[in-house]
């Protein structure tokens, strides 16, 4: 039975004129990993530190674990300290002045607790993340990497029940980023805790989520599981941030509901897609969305498929990428290699239509 | 982990219809402002009320007398923009000598050159009246003995004032302009060299462009305490009967009848000008730091100069020179002879002074306890009042942060002499802090002064301390004092040592606001000095000084002793 | 209010012929101020004096009266910084000092017109001659002449002025003479009177000779003593006669026109918060013993008592010619004026 965690309700949180998360909400469930996707300065750090305590709601509220922790109507903000959340910061923020076994052990100190008995726990947390016999390191003398692990160390000692997360691998390169993404997930499968965690890389996202918020200036977007959000993003900004990048404005014909609907392009090109936030029968104005590798290419002189020049032809080793023109419509399409196609080259290409999306947003 | 049971942090505070939480935060951060806006403004409008003072009741007349002071306003803007000048020039070209050339020893030199700030600028003029009086002055004397010269230098002139002034303001913008010729992007003039230009072209059409806002502010700076100073002109210029603003001032309180009235409009006028230039600063330069240091690793370029940079050498030896090494000299010179007199076959070497002044001078031991105690109190105080209202200035969102940053900063503004005269008179009809005739009334004075170093010095080491880690300390579970005293204080540490230190050298040396409101129990070390210069006891002050200064030295490398060791750790 | 005329003014306080027989305050009334001093057990003192010598007096004060604090409360300024505490505390009525010594007397006829005065009958009065204290309001407690200086190492004997009227010469203009600024009390005792002598033309003279200004006599002969002017021409008369003074080969000289007097009384403050250590401090200043002690063994300066001595290796008061205000209304008003008037002659 997965209880409710976090529950966040129309939180608004104000800089002065600018509001920069603007009616939020949204849940978490006991052992959940819930993941707020979006560009920088959408509000995802805003809200993650609201839920912390690092910021003070203009608005809504916030619960943890049935308890009010946060009411912008009756003022109430129960400080960071005292909320039992443990968080892993962007820059890491560990403290140059203690050693790791310090960094890490902090929260015995701030209640009071002795070395003694806090040493069981570090020890283990330090093991956990492979930085066993690091404790008496002073933390100067830490790499990035390491350094990332014990604030991990430091959020898993405290052994609270939910850890939040700023964007925490963003600062680390390419290859460790990938080995540190799967080291999380095990933590989290080991130690159970939920996860409310920030990022604006897709990739990271979908590697590590239960669920995902995509959010943009201050707003919730879309949420649903990554495989949901993929599959059927709601929004034109949605899709293009999740790799749609292929979004042509278009007619959506009046449909009977069932089946592909039938989206006319500018100049008589004709696309079918599947419409699934169908609201209504009536025709309307709105694109269509399709991923570069869904494109398949045909260069036979006469087939099926739109008509189209090669504008531009990029070798990448694993992948092409053509930009290729039809009139007044131009696509990105990602090819195997093979095809070759060079620049002024005629080829015609399809989209089959459970690859198409109808946007509306 | 179960959470505490609710318990309410907050104090509902209805306006209207909406309400406004009223957390322990806002509520600490509004006793703050509180605090300091009584600290700083009360003596202020203490003075502003007294200029209005006339006869009986109210009346601009003294404004009128002030403004009517033609000769006194023009010598004030004159040592102003003649210091401001003099200064800027010779701490902008000392920088650019030791920061951008390869010039000999400029290690050694960058710290010697800031030795005058610890320097109270009346020894150093004390000492300059004895090297270029025009008769008897040693300069001229030598000139006279060696080249026949009669009269070489006459510093008891407007020039000397400037002059004097200059050594004493140089360092101010060394610092600055120095800091911004460190920390410039290299690459900058490396794109300028690559495209033709040569280096003294790059150096002259990328550098100095770029350094021209810390010597703008630098200038705003100096001009500031250039036009409320008063020891200098006092020394060198009231004899010949050049007054500035600051001489007037004091002047107006020591005749009888005292006119206190005028004093204070001149106080006015002078708290009036420099809060605009003070204003137009931060608005032209926006919040830069005092001391810019920071994390980049930039190595900028060093100029390689030929046999010509040992000339330079010589010129930044040359002020060193003039404005410490014989100041220090000519102090311990007339501390040590019998006495200065024209005829050289009378002076003796003699140590009775300096047993006057450690044995019979009833003011020494006393005044060295006062500005001790005094020194150590005021600069602990400013210094975590500063942490204290820097940490609402750059952590908090606080609607009030902008506020509290300029109200900290307005003492920049107030000659110490005016902010004594209004803390004079707040004080002594306020029965129910009893403060007046004690030695905390001077405590309130220094702080008060020195608030705005405080409040710059906390912004700068806050400022390179991410605010995360004092976030994390909150996370992991520390409340917001353990997070002071675990995380902020120890990390802001070096700075604020160097802070204590500086402060407490200067309080011991602040002469202006101490002539006011000491008492013979709250007598300080600068009072006793000053005393001594009144009373035309001059070779006792020379000891006294002597003393100073080694109290002050020694300060100083305890300073430079604490700063290698964090260097090192 | 006080309506002298100049023979009882001159008379009085040099011939010091009129000794009142003693009408001393009886043993009761001595023992009764000490008891309360007892109680106050403080005393707050307010001076000009500058002098390095000063604290043995207040020492022997101390001495005789241990029971009082003397130290907390004593403030020594120069006049104009005095007086300027003085009356802020006045006027916010939170008055710290009991009792007021410096060198001007126009500051006690102000103080008295206006009531700030506390009126007592000290039986030390009795050697004092009637001209020399305001009623019961203020007592001169010591007598300071103005008179000239020179360094005879840098200037000769024969050049150096005898007169008044000598310092207008032509040599001794720009920056060869000094004088005292307007906020010391002796400037404007001098210039008052000699421009009652000499007439307005005279100050106008002497301010074109651009005279050196320093703050107080001390600097004065400092600057003599390095020869870093030619004459002196506003000495307090003790400054010059100094061991270390003569040593360095100054030479007072006492002006043939005649010696200008400060007179600087002392007086009991009303609203003093320790009357009766006031009492006593103002018993022993004007004391034998006390007054020799300030005037003729500290200060060497003269003592209005006429059975104090004149300082030593000085004229006899009687023998210098002094001169005095006449109309002391006229010179209060003239002292309330006198910084503007100063810096009309002697200001760039």
């Amino acid at each position: 039975m997965s209880s409710i965690f976090l529950a966040v309700e129309g939180l608004c949180v104000r800089y002065g004129p600018v509001l920069a998360v603007d009616q939020v909400g949204f849940r978490v469930d006991q052992g959940e990993h819930v993941t707020l996707l979006g560009p920088s300065g959408c509000g995802k750090t805003t809200t993650l530190r609201a839920i912390a305590g690092l910021e003070t709601p203009s608005g809504g509220r916030i619960l943890i674990e049935g308890e009010t922790v946060a009411d912008a109507a009756s003022g109430r903000n129960m400080p960071p300290e005292r909320r039992g959340l443990a968080m892993v910061f962007q820059s890491y923020a560990i403290w140059p002045h203690m050693t790791v076994f310090d960094n890490v052990g902090f929260s015995f100190r701030a209640r009071g607790i002795g070395r003694e008995k806090a040493r069981a726990a570090v020890e283990r947390a330090l093991a956990l993340v492979d930085l066993a016999g690091f404790a008496d390191r002073p933390a100067t003398r830490l790499s990035g990497g390491q350094q990332q692990r014990v604030a991990l160390a430091r959020a898993i000692a405290c052994d609270s029940k939910m850890i939040l997360f700023d964007e925490p691998l963003s600062n680390l390169d390419a290859q460790l980023r990938v080995s540190m993404r799967a080291e999380l997930n095990d933590l989290r499968r080991r130690l159970g805790f939920t996860a409310v965690y920030v990022t604006h890389d897709q990739e990271e996202a979908f590697a590590l989520s239960d669920r995902i918020i995509v959010m943009r200036a201050g707003r919730i977007d879309q949420q649903g599981t990554p495989a949901e959000v993929y599959r059927a993003p709601r929004s034109r900004f949605v899709a293009s941030f999740l790799g749609m990048t292929n979004i042509l404005p278009a007619e959506i014909a009046a449909s009977d509901g069932s089946g592909p609907a039938e989206a006319r392009l500018a100049g008589e090109l004709v696309l079918r897609a599947l419409d699934p936030w169908r609201d209504g029968a009536a025709s309307s104005t709105g694109a269509v969305g399709f991923r570069p590798i869904d494109v398949r290419l045909d260069t036979a002189p006469s087939g099926a498929g739109i008509a189209g020049i090669v504008t531009r032809s990029l070798y990448l080793g694993d992948v092409a990428h053509y930009y290729i023109h039809s009139g007044p419509i131009s696509i990105c399409v990602h090819d195997r290699p093979h095809a070759r196609l060079v620049e002024g080259q005629t080829v015609r290409w399809h989209v089959a239509p459970e690859n198409c999306l109808i946007l509306r947003e | 982990m179960a959470l505490p049971s609710a318990s309410i942090e907050s104090i509902k505070h209805r306006i209207g219809a909406r309400t406004i939480p009223l957390s322990k935060e806002s509520v600490g951060i509004a006793a703050l402002c509180g605090f300091v806006s009584l600290l700083v403004l009360a003596p202020m409008m203490a003075v502003v009320m007294g200029a209005l003072r006339e006869g009986g009741g109210l009346g601009v007349g003294p404004f009128l007398t002030v403004f009517n002071s033609v000769a006194i306003i023009t010598n004030t803007l004159l040592v102003g923009t003649g210091t401001t000048v003099l200064a800027v020039l010779a701490g902008g070209a000392l920088a650019l000598i030791l920061a951008r050339i390869n010039t000999p020893g400029r290690e050694l030199l960058s710290r010697l050159v800031t030795l005058p700030l610890y320097v109270t600028p009346l020894l150093t003029a004390i000492a300059w009246a004895w090297l270029g009086s025009p008769r008897g002055g040693l300069i001229n004397l030598f000139a006279r003995d060696v080249f026949g010269i009669p009269s070489l230098v006459n510093l008891q002139t407007p020039g000397g004032v400037i002059f004097v002034s200059a050594l004493a303001y140089v360092p101010l913008p060394f610092l600055l302009i120095g800091a911004a010729l460190k920390n410039m992007d290299p690459a900058l003039e490396e794109s300028a060299r690559v495209h033709g230009a040569s280096p003294w072209g790059a150096l002259r059409r990328v550098t100095l462009p770029l350094v021209l806002p810390a010597a703008l502010g630098s200038a705003l700076l100096v001009f500031v305490q250039a036009m409320g100073l008063f020891s200098v002109p006092a020394v060198l210029g009231m004899p010949g009967g050049f007054n500035v603003a600051g001489t007037q001032i004091y002047r107006l309180l020591n005749n009888y009848p005292p006119r206190v009235s005028e004093a204070a409009a001149w106080g006015v006028l002078l708290l009036a000008t420099t809060a605009v230039l003070v204003t137009l600063q931060s608005v032209i330069l926006g919040r830069r730091s005092f001391v810019t240091v920071t994390g980049k690793a930039f190595r900028p370029r060093v100029l390689h100069l030929g046999p010509v940079r040992h000339l330079l050498a010589a010129g930044a030896w040359t002020y060193i020179v003039a404005a410490v090494v014989l100041p220090v000299a000519t102090l311990l010179w007339a501390a040590l002879v019998n006495f200065i007199t024209v005829d050289p076959a009378l002076m003796r070497f003699d140590l009775r002074h300096f047993r006057y002044v450690l044995f019979e001078y009833p003011k020494t031991y006393l005044a060295f306890e006062n500005s001790v105690l005094l020194g150590a109190a005021s600069a602990t105080s400013v210094c975590l009042l500063g942490l204290c209202v820097s940490w609402v200035i750059v952590r908090t969102r606080s609607a009030l942060r902008r506020y509290l940053d300029h109200v900290s900063m307005f003492p920049l503004a107030m000659p110490s002499m005016v902010l004594a005269l209004g803390l004079l008179w707040t004080y002594v009809s306020l029965k129910q802090v009893p403060i007046y005739g004690t030695i905390w009334i001077l405590l309130l004075a220094y702080v008060t002064h020195f608030l705005p170093i405080g409040v710059r010095a906390g912004s700068a080491a806050l400022r390179q301390l991410h605010s995360e880690l004092e976030d994390a300390a909150r996370m992991t579970g520390a409340n917001w004092t353990k997070t002071l005293r675990w995380i902020v204080l120890p990390l802001t540490r070096p700075t604020l040592i160097a802070t204590w230190m500086l402060l407490f050298i200067l309080a011991m040396q602040e002469v202006s606001s101490s002539i006011l409101l000491y008492t013979s129990r709250s007598t300080v070390l600068a009072v006793a000095v000053f005393d001594l210069w009144e009373a035309g006891n001059v070779n006792a002050l020379a000891a006294l000084s002597v003393l100073q200064l080694a109290v002050t030295f020694i300060a100083l490398l305890l300073l430079l002793r604490t700063r290698s060791q964090e260097a090192l750790a | 209010m006080n309506n002298l005329r100049r023979r009882e003014v001159l008379g009085g306080l040099l011939a010091s012929s009129l000794v009142m027989p003693a009408n001393r305050a009886s043993a009761d009334e001595h023992d009764a101020i000490v008891e309360g001093a007892k109680k106050e057990g403080a005393l707050g003192f307010a001076t000009a004096i500058s002098a390095a010598g000063f604290p043995k007096f207040m020492d022997a004060f101390k001495a005789k009266y241990p029971f009082l604090d003397i130290s907390s409360g004593y403030y020594s300024a120069p006049t104009g910084r005095v007086l300027a505490r003085l009356n802020a505390e006045i006027d916010a009525g939170n008055l710290s000092f009991d009792v007021l010594h410096v060198a001007s007397l126009a500051p006690y006829l102000t103080m008295a017109r206006k009531g700030q005065l506390l009126a007592y009958h000290s039986p030390e009065l009795a050697a004092f001659p009637d001209t020399a204290h305001g009623g019961d309001l203020w007592t001169t407690a010591r007598i300071i002449g103005i008179i000239m200086a020179y360094n005879k190492t840098v200037l000769a004997p024969e050049k150096a002025p005898k007169a008044w009227v000598d310092i207008l010469k032509p040599e001794f203009k720009g920056k060869k003479l000094i004088i005292q600024d307007s906020a010391a009390g002796t400037a404007f005792n001098q210039m008052y009177i000699l421009e009652k002598l000499l007439g307005v033309d005279f100050m106008k003279k002497w301010g074109a000779q651009e005279p050196v200004i320093v703050a107080t006599s001390a600097q004065l002969i400092d600057l003599l003593v390095r020869g870093e002017a030619l004459v002196g021409a506003t000495v307090d008369h003790f400054t010059a006669f100094t061991p270390n003074a003569i040593n360095a080969g100054i030479v007072g000289v006492y002006p043939t026109e005649g010696m200008p007097l400060a007179t600087a009384p002392i007086a009991l403050l009303k609203g003093a918060p320790h009357p009766n250590a006031g009492r006593l401090f103002i018993d022993f200043t004007l004391s034998k013993e006390g007054n020799t002690l300030l005037a003729h063994d500290i200060l060497g300066v003269y003592s209005p008592r006429r059975d104090v001595p004149p300082p030593g290796g000085q004229r006899p008061l009687a023998e210098t010619k002094p001169l005095l205000p006449q109309d002391l209304d006229d010179y209060e008003r003239a002292a309330a004026n006198f910084p503007e008037h100063f810096d009309s002659f002697f200001k760039a």
